[in-house]
């Protein structure tokens, strides 16, 4: 009879960028138990930022290195419901276009992360030269690559210049057509066939119950993007958002969505510069905010909501985010159950773990 | 075939890394990087220091001195946009690393824009 | 909370609730509110529970098994009861913090043995 073993794979890892321990209990090559364990980032957030409302702008965003604005902005646009300010157009579109290209950075790490757990090291390279040109185009608008620190109460604090806009707009027409080759190589490449096809599979019934979110979600069958509906929605120009979605389940769709959602930014980045139009880029807010207020934002990884509930001093009394990581780490023991134990790095890295998100 | 087609052609291109340090970083016009102060027209009000979301300016209004911690600077420019005078400005630099923490010291009597550079020693003391 | 289970019931009419957070909200008195976020349709839907610090809550994690780590969060964090949920998520038992987003009573100005500012 079979005996099982168990093996570590554990925070530090040549294949893993995240500190995530999993427990493997394998017998002879596959995978029969699964027991994650996280906390290896935990760095109190929530209680930190308690301290000042005016700090947490630049303080959200460094809860994750890799959708920092949108973090930023989910936060502002938390205070800004609670306090009945309104954002204006052109800050809002300005919004639109600098998280647009922080997704575009996100999908194309991700997928060239996916590449190199496959061994696949010229894609890899690949995804990242395609990659330095949209954080060129975020060190020109914001000053810096990763974190952007333009969002306060209100508006944003950098404007984008006519001559910028239009430079930009040129980039990014060169850039889509070396986004579609690689994304012919996602589609029908045989080595990325073979390690992705049927890998890892989550049945729609399974997303349900385990409530995933993101690209994880709308892979197997749930085409929920928090784009289309609420106040972060973006119906820019008139239409209405689509959002990408698929319905196989395994490893393939994740990383087709992604590189649709890819391409379907880039457009979106070119469609709000094009509505760029003149105007003011703050609305003041005077004095401490009182109540309560909360905001959902669509992140690279999934669905994000900062919940604010303020007294009128200048602390606050809690913050609670929600990050997407933390909903769709679990379901990998649904995932990981009955593959070959080299599928393990690929089965994982398709889901996009963020540890510093999980744990805060 | 299209990464062998993509293959073939980076094999006979230019590389597209550049080699730094020898070479340097290029940086844009408008990069976040180093605060300066403009010590004729401070006048003390202390609202940089108030406003520093990292606690990284120390205004001395008796010894007639601003210093400011380069690493706990985030470069987030509020200093810039809250000074009521407009003294202090911010060039774009990219910092080197250092072995010991740097405070950059801008004293009343210096040439305009000019600091001294004073290090921490972080046995005895890290503020 | 049987009440949630039964108020998902009949929201569940206007189609299926996708869990979107479960978390308290001290008020420094001794009494806790939960809140327990839902997206029902189109909506995102808010269902407050008003509790004293040592009732215990049920779980929800036979209905939604995303709802398990959130539960395991509220106990390491807040010191709250769950029934057939332990904590040991986000804080190690030999770490000394205990409870760290707990707020003392309004007359006193220390945290409870909480972590370093």
């Amino acid at each position: 009879m079979p005996r099982t073993s168990i093996i570590p794979f554990g925070p530090q890892h040549p294949a893993f960028l995240e500190p995530l321990h999993l427990k493997l209990q394998l017998e002879e090559e596959r995978v029969v138990g699964v027991e994650p364990s996280l906390g290896y980032n935990h760095r109190g957030m929530e209680y930190a930022m308690e301290k000042d409302w005016k700090r947490n702008f630049f303080l959200s965003e460094r809860v994750c290195g890799i959708c920092s604005f949108h973090h930023s902005t989910t936060y502002s646009q938390a205070m800004e419901a609670m306090t009945g300010t309104q954002a204006p157009e052109r800050a809002r579109l300005i919004r639109i276009i600098m998280l647009e290209v922080q997704r575009v950075t996100s999908h194309t790490l991700a997928l060239g992360h996916m590449a190199e757990a496959m061994g696949y090291e010229n894609l890899f390279m690949q995804f990242f030269r395609e990659r330095e040109e949209f954080m060129r185009v975020a060190n020109e608008v914001s000053g810096n690559r990763v974190h952007y620190c333009m969002n306060w109460l209100g508006g944003v604090r950098r404007d984008i210049a006519p001559e910028l806009a239009k430079s930009i707009e040129q980039r990014m027409d060169a850039t889509q057509g070396r986004l579609e080759e690689l994304a012919k190589v996602v589609r029908k490449d045989s080595t990325w066939l073979k390690r992705t096809k049927g890998v890892g599979v989550l049945s729609k019934r399974q997303a349900e119950t385990w409530a995933v979110v993101g690209p994880v979600a709308r892979a197997s069958g749930l085409s929920y993007d928090v784009r289309q509906s609420g106040n972060a929605a973006y119906a820019m120009d008139g239409t209405k958002f689509k959002p990408v979605w698929r319905e196989e389940g395994d490893t393939w769709a994740r990383c087709m969505v992604r590189m649709d959602e890819t391409l379907q930014s880039v457009a979106l980045i070119r469609q709000g510069l094009g509505l760029l139009r003149e105007g003011p880029i703050e609305s003041k807010f005077k004095g401490n905010p009182t109540g309560e207020g909360f905001s959902r934002d669509e992140a690279p990884r999934g669905e994000l909501m900062y919940w604010v509930k303020a007294n009128g001093t200048s602390s606050l009394d809690r913050v609670k985010v929600r990050t997407p990581a933390f909903m769709n780490i679990p379901p990998l023991g649904e995932m990981l159950m009955n593959e070959q134990f080299a599928n393990v790095p690929v089965i994982v890295v398709s889901v996009d773990p963020c540890i510093c998100c999980t744990d805060r | 075939m299209g990464m062998m087609r993509r293959s073939i052609i980076n094999l006979f291109s230019r590389p597209y890394t550049s080699k730094y340090p020898k070479v340097k970083a290029q940086l844009p016009e408008g990069n976040r990087g180093r605060v300066e102060w403009n010590m004729e027209d401070c006048i003390f009000c202390m609202l940089c220091q108030k406003n520093c979301p990292t606690v990284a300016i120390a205004t001395d209004k008796a010894g007639g001195t601003q210093s400011i911690t380069r690493n706990r600077c985030l470069a987030c420019s509020r200093c810039v946009e809250v000074c009521p005078k407009k003294c202090i400005r911010m060039v774009p630099e990219y910092s080197e690393p250092v072995l010991l923490p740097e405070v950059h010291v801008y004293v009343i009597g210096m040439k305009k824009w000019d600091y001294k550079v004073e290090r921490i020693d972080t046995k005895t003391r890290w503020r | 909370m049987i009440d949630v289970r039964d108020k998902l019931r009949q929201a569940e009419s206007l189609g299926p609730a996708r869990l979107i957070s479960i978390f308290p909200v001290d008020n420094a008195n001794g009494t806790l509110d939960i809140i327990y976020m839902f997206q029902v349709g189109s909506e995102v839907v808010q269902h407050r529970y008003a509790i004293r610090e040592d009732e215990e809550l049920d779980s929800l994690s036979d209905l939604f098994k995303g709802a398990l780590n959130m539960e395991r969060e509220m106990v390491d964090l807040f010191g709250l009861k769950v029934k057939d949920v332990e904590g040991g998520l986000l804080l190690c038992p030999e770490s000394g913090v205990i409870r760290p987003l707990r707020k003392p009573a309004k007359q006193t100005d220390e945290r409870k043995e909480g972590g370093d500012a």
